[in-house]
């Protein structure tokens, strides 16, 4: 199968993964609800500078982030509480932390744009890293669509338990009642992690359709797999969660 | 991990495979393919031709799509500060103990510990396998 998007692939690329990469990558390129498409565009370029920061790299390396000082080595012109949230995200998300993040409220990142930047840095990561496995070149930046973001925040988002707000498994409300619909669970089984970016719903409405193409169909059936059963694709799902410190 | 009542070494997944993974067909190969790919290391190749051996084109494309999708997903998870989902919490007390994962730097004030849950994990699951199957069936 040849890919559209991974035109360089030396192997066949399903087609549902070639689509939903299509589909996240023109979605990043358009405004969002709190950022326009230029500056999303300008976050992926951001996240690939973020790799190879030499600052990200030094408080990797120390006991604590915050012992580090320095200047990120950046890739546009967004403001600088964006540019150091992306690369937090980028490189060391396993220790950020509650006070990190009203840290960033207090610098004027509020919680809804900084949720539509952690959306748009865990797309990026997770196709950039789909190169890497494959050793194809990167994605060039998404085209810029115009206009403005929607401003749109869920009524039926509250505090629960997370950093910041996020809408109910059973209370998505009117303009949010097709979030979890396709997930087969019952709707008071919605794992959190689907949950975590519902302040910018569209951004769980990305994830979920990166989710059946790039992880397994239908993410609510315990026996769904591909052409690794079951056990293996858990083991490397658990392997790369490990590597990266993540509790959950 | 046997005595938990499971035949997967789930010891590899924070130590990493010197050997096959017991219980996972091509545990080892997957692994150190995961282990190459996260750290950007100049050995993917060499672990995606083993991988591509064991599992075939389909496979190593598989593989990568994992591997990319949980590199998405740890970001979203840790990004957020989300907390374990309730009957997780309990379920895995024992084995996040045993694993080390109570350790990890995204931890703290995510999942709560204690010995009293860590006993009743192993119980807790056999009956939430018993409610699961009949629940699938």
């Amino acid at each position: 199968m040849t890919s559209a998007i991974y035109r360089e692939a030396s192997y066949p690329i399903r087609s549902d993964l070639d689509q939903a990469t299509r589909n996240a990558w023109e979605f990043l390129g358009k405004p969002g609800n709190w950022w326009t498409g230029a500056e999303r565009a300008a976050f992926v370029a951001e996240v690939r500078a973020a790799r190879d920061c030499r600052l990200c790299a030094d408080r990797v390396d120390a006991v604590s982030p915050y012992s580090v000082q320095g200047e990120h080595e950046i890739a546009s012109a967004l403001p600088g509480v964006a540019i150091e949230a992306t690369h937090r995200l980028t490189t060391d998300a396993a220790r950020l932390s509650e006070k990190a993040i009203r840290e960033l409220n207090a610098a004027g990142l509020t919680d809804e744009a900084y949720v539509e930047i952690v959306s748009i840095v865990s797309t990026v990561i997770g196709i950039d890293s789909f190169c890497d496995a494959l050793e194809i070149p990167l994605l060039r930046l998404p085209e810029v669509q115009a206009g403005e973001p929607s401003r749109y925040r869920p009524a039926a988002a509250v505090d629960d338990g997370a950093w910041v707000a996020m809408i109910p498994s059973e209370g998505a409300g009117q303009n949010e009642a097709d979030l979890y619909s396709t997930l087969s669970v019952p709707s008071r089984f919605v794992p959190n992690v689907l949950r975590a970016m519902s302040l910018v719903p569209d951004a769980v409405r990305n994830l979920i359709e990166l989710l059946s193409a790039f992880y397994v169909k239908d993410v609510g059936n315990l026996n769904a797999c591909n052409s690794l059963d079951r056990r293996q694709i858990e083991l490397v799902a658990a392997r790369v969660s490990a590597l990266n410190e993540c509790f959950y | 991990m046997s005595s938990r009542g499971s035949d997967v070494d789930l010891a590899a997944i924070t130590k990493g495979a010197s050997g096959e993974v017991a219980g996972v067909a091509y545990g080892a190969e997957l692994i150190a393919y995961a282990d190459a790919v996260v750290a950007r290391s100049p050995d993917v190749a060499e672990t995606r031709n083993a991988v591509q051996k064991s599992l075939g084109d389909a496979g190593v494309v598989d593989a990568a799509a994992i591997i990319a999708n949980f590199q998405r997903m740890v970001r979203i998870a840790d990004g957020i500060g989300i907390p374990i989902d309730g009957p997780l919490d309990l379920l895995s007390a024992d084995i996040r103990h045993e694993l080390g994962i109570n350790e990890f730097s995204s931890a703290e004030g995510r999942g709560k510990n204690g010995a009293l849950r860590r006993l009743a994990a192993p119980v807790m699951r056999r009956v939430a396998a018993r409610l699961m199957r009949s629940r699938f069936r």
